[in-house]
């Protein structure tokens, strides 16, 4: 529906469209949605704008621990809110969006629940536990849900539970941990996850979903990068695992976006990634002994040349792609 | 580059007379959105450098407000010359970018040492400032910046009057006009759809700060009356509203559908019942105009801004402070449920075979 737009604007631009015609031109092109899409498209947003935002309602209800209202009825709320999403759930089937949504909603109910009882009955247990409990206790549901977002969402909060249990637990067994073995932790999980949705996206269609993989690139990227950095800037002279780690990153995210599964979006991701390693190289390098001029220049300048020669390298792999 | 398909849709239009030649022309080959996100990031990080060398190497600029406004109108208007003059090539323009924006961060620091007393005459300084290199500087990434540079200017200027909530609403007005008429101007597409998105992004971004409250805002609004601070709250949400209602009004007609349709009335009568049980979070009504632009114009790109964008505003909403959690969760759950009646009630006035309007224009 949309492969002629930008062809169209850019024909209008250079003068071969006829003058304020641009509109025509994409309706006779398909490029603009007809009336069956239109229907599509606004039952989903308001499907899914509404049942996230009740979700969201239900979070904050719960959050906020309203003393007024007693635990029975607290109790009974939140389980009638599950109990209802998993009807619908059941009610309109698994194929159907509304069931789907239903599930999301349910999920996140689930939180709801269990932050109710810790809060409630005051435990002891800490908040990672929390997260660690709602993640267990979605996954049937994820597992059967086939649905992208649903996966994602147990990702977050495996991502927050690790995040959590460091906050926790800074030492373990006299060794002291710190953020650079929460990043550690962090980077191993979502390049797990990463890994098995590319991997089960070849033989599942559902999960063929590019942002979500995208999101998990980015979170994976972005945390090597960072592990790069305190490695770069570490005062401590010695060995680093992210000297090896981070270039060995660097190849599999070009040998598994280049040559297996062709993503621009990562490779831009990761020339970003590289650009900013070298400046934070050439600035521990030349800015080590105070700040010198010409040290800045030369860094600025070796940053425009390899993010322009990046982006020249995108824009001919993206030609070859195209043919 | 052309292919079988650039061809066949070429022979379409010109069977309506809708195109200008015999053959199509080689389309340039643009980088994708991610592509050029990535190079104005490695283009901020380059000027980060840039400016490191003159506020070491050329410190007497910095220490005078004339030298650094010369110097920095200096670098800006060199950009816009290598712009124009190098139009295409990579190296040229990334050294444009970042020479650009070591220059805008050279001539602001004047402009803020002009206007230290005066806060909002300062930030209107930095949004005229902005909104003219949008028209003199023809590379689309740094239009982006400066157009959302410019409009984040006016809502610090806003905000500066003690009128901070009006600020979301202008903008997101500017970028639905724009959007709106993105067909219309199709011919000045290079200039329409950079500001378009500047706007956005800077709606997107001035929604999350208002969340955020004072700190981020100079601390102005610790000066505001409590009438005038509601006052502008108010304006600001009926705004906001209008502008949805209008935005959606405008669809519809686009799409052939007249007032007196039945899914056009039903269609405004769910946007007033989502921007009045939305009205204490209006950037969600914000969100979903860009969601719903995004998609009249068939541009994914907005439409998945306009997504991040209702997320991130709830997800910065739970921390608001202005309101409690239980009123947050009644918004939230009023709004949900308006949505989904809203979806229930368009299924029966609008069935899934399409026969709900007086057909398609």
């Amino acid at each position: 529906m949309k492969s002629h737009r930008n062809l169209i604007l850019q024909w209008a631009e250079q003068g071969h469209l006829a003058a304020g015609r641009a509109e025509e031109a994409m309706r006779v092109s398909g490029a603009l949605p007809d009336r069956g899409d239109w229907h599509r498209f606004i039952d989903r947003l308001l499907l899914w704008s509404g049942t996230v935002s009740v979700a969201a309602g239900g979070i904050f209800f719960f959050a906020y621990n309203w003393q007024e209202m007693g635990d029975f009825a607290r109790f009974g709320l939140v389980e009638l809110l599950i109990a209802v999403a998993v009807v619908c759930c059941l009610r309109f089937g698994m194929d159907n969006p509304a069931g789907k949504a239903s599930l999301l909603a349910a999920s996140v109910f689930a939180g709801a629940l269990l932050a109710l009882f810790g809060q409630t009955y005051q435990t002891g247990a800490d908040t990672f536990d929390l997260f660690v409990t709602w993640a267990v206790a979605i996954l049937p549901w994820t597992a059967v849900g086939r649905l992208p977002v649903l996966w994602i969402l147990l990702t977050g909060l495996v991502n927050i539970a690790i995040t959590l249990y460091f906050h926790a637990f800074p030492s373990l067994f006299g060794l002291l941990f710190g953020t650079e073995e929460q990043l550690w932790l962090l980077f191993g999980f979502n390049s797990f996850a990463l890994l098995l949705w590319e991997f089960f996206s070849r033989h599942v269609v559902w999960l063929r979903e590019r942002w979500a993989v995208r999101l998990l690139g980015l979170a994976d990227g972005g945390l090597v990068t960072a592990l790069a950095l305190m490695a770069i800037f570490d005062d401590n002279v010695g060995f680093n695992a992210a000297f090896i780690v981070y270039p060995l990153w660097l190849a599999a995210i070009y040998v598994s976006y280049r040559r297996i599964v062709f993503d621009l979006f990562m490779l831009a991701g990761a020339v970003l990634s590289v650009v900013i390693v070298v400046a934070a190289i050439l600035g521990r390098v030349l800015l080590e002994g105070g700040d010198s001029g010409i040290a800045y220049l030369f860094i600025g300048l070796a940053v425009i040349g390899l993010s322009a020669l990046g982006g020249l390298w995108l824009k001919k792999i993206s030609r070859e792609e195209g043919r | 580059m052309r292919t079988a398909s650039t061809e066949q849709l070429w022979d379409r239009l010109s069977a309506e007379g809708l195109v200008i030649g015999e053959k199509a022309p080689t389309a340039e080959g643009h980088s994708p959105w991610f592509v050029r996100v990535m190079l104005g990031f490695a283009g901020w990080v380059g000027a980060f450098f840039l400016f490191g060398f003159v506020a070491v190497s050329l410190r007497f600029i910095l220490e005078n407000r004339t030298a650094s406004l010369l110097a920095g109108a200096a670098a800006c208007a060199a950009a816009a010359f290598i712009f124009r003059a190098l139009r295409g090539k990579e190296f040229a323009v990334q050294f444009g970018l970042a020479v650009s924006f070591a220059g805008q961060g050279l001539f602001i620091s004047g402009l803020t040492d002009i206007f230290r007393e005066e806060i909002g005459l300062g930030c209107l300084a930095i949004m005229v400032f902005e909104a003219v290199l949008v028209a003199a500087v023809s590379n689309q990434i740094h239009r982006v910046v400066s157009s959302c540079a410019s409009a984040i200017s006016l809502s610090f200027a806003l905000s500066a009057y003690d009128i901070p909530h009006l600020a979301p609403p202008l903008i997101t007005a500017g970028f639905a006009a724009l959007w709106l008429k993105e067909l219309n101007w199709a011919d000045r597409g290079l200039l329409v759809r950079p500001v378009g998105y500047g706007f956005v992004v800077a709606a997107i971004c001035v929604n999350g700060i208002l969340l955020m409250g004072e700190p981020l805002w100079s601390g102005v609004f610790e000066q505001s009356s409590p009438v005038f601070g509601r006052l502008s709250w108010w304006s600001g949400v009926i705004l906001n509203s209008a502008v949805f209602i209008f935005t959606v009004s405008r669809l519809l007609r686009r799409e052939g559908l007249g007032m007196n349709d039945r899914t056009t009335q039903v269609s405004l009568v769910a946007a007033v019942a989502i921007a009045i049980s939305s009205f204490k979070a209006p950037g969600i009504t914000t969100g979903l105009i860009i969601v719903l632009l995004g998609y009249a114009n068939a541009n994914r790109l907005l439409t998945g801004l306009g997504i991040l964008g209702l997320i991130g505003y709830l997800s910065l909403y739970y921390y608001q402070l202005e309101t409690t959690l239980l009123v947050k969760s009644a918004v939230l759950a009023a709004t949900g449920i308006v949505l989904l009646i809203a979806r229930f009630v368009l299924s029966r006035v609008w069935p899934a075979n399409g026969q709900g309007g007086d057909g398609y224009a």
